[in-house]
């Protein structure tokens, strides 16, 4: 019975030190955010709701975290590890790397080749047309040595969709700096269909 | 999320709801937009932009939406001295124009599915491809026709808020 008891002192412990945690490290609902969920999910605002949320989850959720401590501790410690050091979930940045460049290129190439025309007239006949900002930016971080490359990435960004990424990026000292991207194309997924 | 109101598309004479931003692309590779005002649920980017396919070229051609400064926004706003029309050369992907009956509502995003999708694929604003993908067929007569949303909140605010 001893052993019993022990392990679910334990179990308390933790509960008390995650609830603390918890409330130190996380943020209330904003009133912005509330209405927003509040409209998604019209559910929020009734009684039952409410008491499912505010009493009944949080003393399953302790009596869960007494009887099954081991885990809870395990979940949180992955939770901690997969968040960066200011403890969120680091955004990943896209960047290009050595093995995504394709050929070394002068500033004349590139603006003779990427120089947009319309028949219309719906775009200046400039480099990059109505994207002529990001060229003339890139250009302006340029220093002496630095080599222009155009490059194409395959990116798995954050919202767990491959693009295939494709632009012009500074090597300064041989590795990738600055860059711009011309395309940016969705691989879609095959569902067999 | 709620389910989003589509982008339009005149092509080949007739209207269609375009389920595609190509405005976030422009966004993506580094052009500038003004920050749009999201005062409705149905409508996260806060504008709709009407586009048209001319000789295979993509042009945006109209462009309604608020400002979080409370003004209205139109193409001239967003890029001054091309009021009439911008021909979308960023944009290389993928266009989905949803046809028929609706089969399944998602009530989010552009999630739901129709009973085809006619698929125009771009290469830097040029029209390369098209594809008819048939999801299937409603079996309900009274499922509706074309592209729709269910519901939406509009959040009230006043000239001038800031969020």
């Amino acid at each position: 019975m001893i052993y019993l008891y022990s392990y679910l002192s334990i179990g308390a412990v933790v509960l008390v030190v995650m609830y603390v945690t918890h409330k130190f490290s996380s943020k209330s609902e904003s009133d912005g955010l509330k209405d927003i969920l509040d409209a998604m999910n019209p559910e929020r605002k009734k009684l039952s709701y409410r008491v499912i949320n505010n009493c009944l989850v949080p003393v399953l959720a302790s009596v869960i975290a007494i009887l099954f401590w081991p885990a809870v501790l395990y979940m949180k410690i992955k939770d901690m590890r997969d968040k960066g050091p200011g403890g969120r979930f680091e955004e990943k940045v896209f960047g290009v790397r050595k093995a995504d460049l394709l050929a070394k290129r002068t500033i004349q190439q590139i603006e003779s080749d990427e120089v947009i025309e319309d028949p219309l007239g719906a775009v200046p006949a400039l480099p990059f047309g109505h994207l002529n900002k990001c060229w003339k930016n890139l250009l302006a971080q340029m220093m002496d040595g630095d080599e222009l490359w155009s490059f194409k990435s395959e990116w798995d960004g954050n919202w767990c969709r491959t693009e295939i990424r494709s632009g012009y990026v500074l090597v300064r000292e041989g590795s990738p700096e600055a860059f711009i991207l011309t395309a940016r194309v969705l691989v879609e997924k095959d569902d067999g269909g | 999320m709620t389910a989003q109101i589509s982008e339009k598309l005149l092509f080949e004479g007739e209207k269609h709801a375009m389920c595609t931003n190509p405005l976030g692309d422009y966004c993506a590779l580094g052009g500038e937009l003004p920050n749009f005002a999201s005062n409705r649920t149905a409508l996260w980017r806060g504008y709709v932009g009407t586009w048209e396919i001319i000789n295979d070229r993509l042009y945006l051609v109209e462009l309604h939406g608020e400002l979080e400064s409370g003004e209205d926004a139109n193409l001239e706003t967003v890029f001054p001295g091309y009021g009439d029309r911008v021909f979308a050369h960023w944009y290389s992907g993928t266009i989905r124009l949803p046809q028929g009956k609706i089969l399944e509502y998602v009530h989010m995003g552009y999630g739901s599915t129709y009973e085809r999708d006619l698929l125009l694929e771009f290469k830097k604003g040029v029209l390369t491809s098209r594809l008819v993908k048939v999801n299937g067929i409603s079996k309900d007569e009274n499922a509706s026709e074309g592209y729709g949303i269910g519901a939406m909140t509009v959040f009230p605010r006043e000239k001038g808020d800031q969020p």
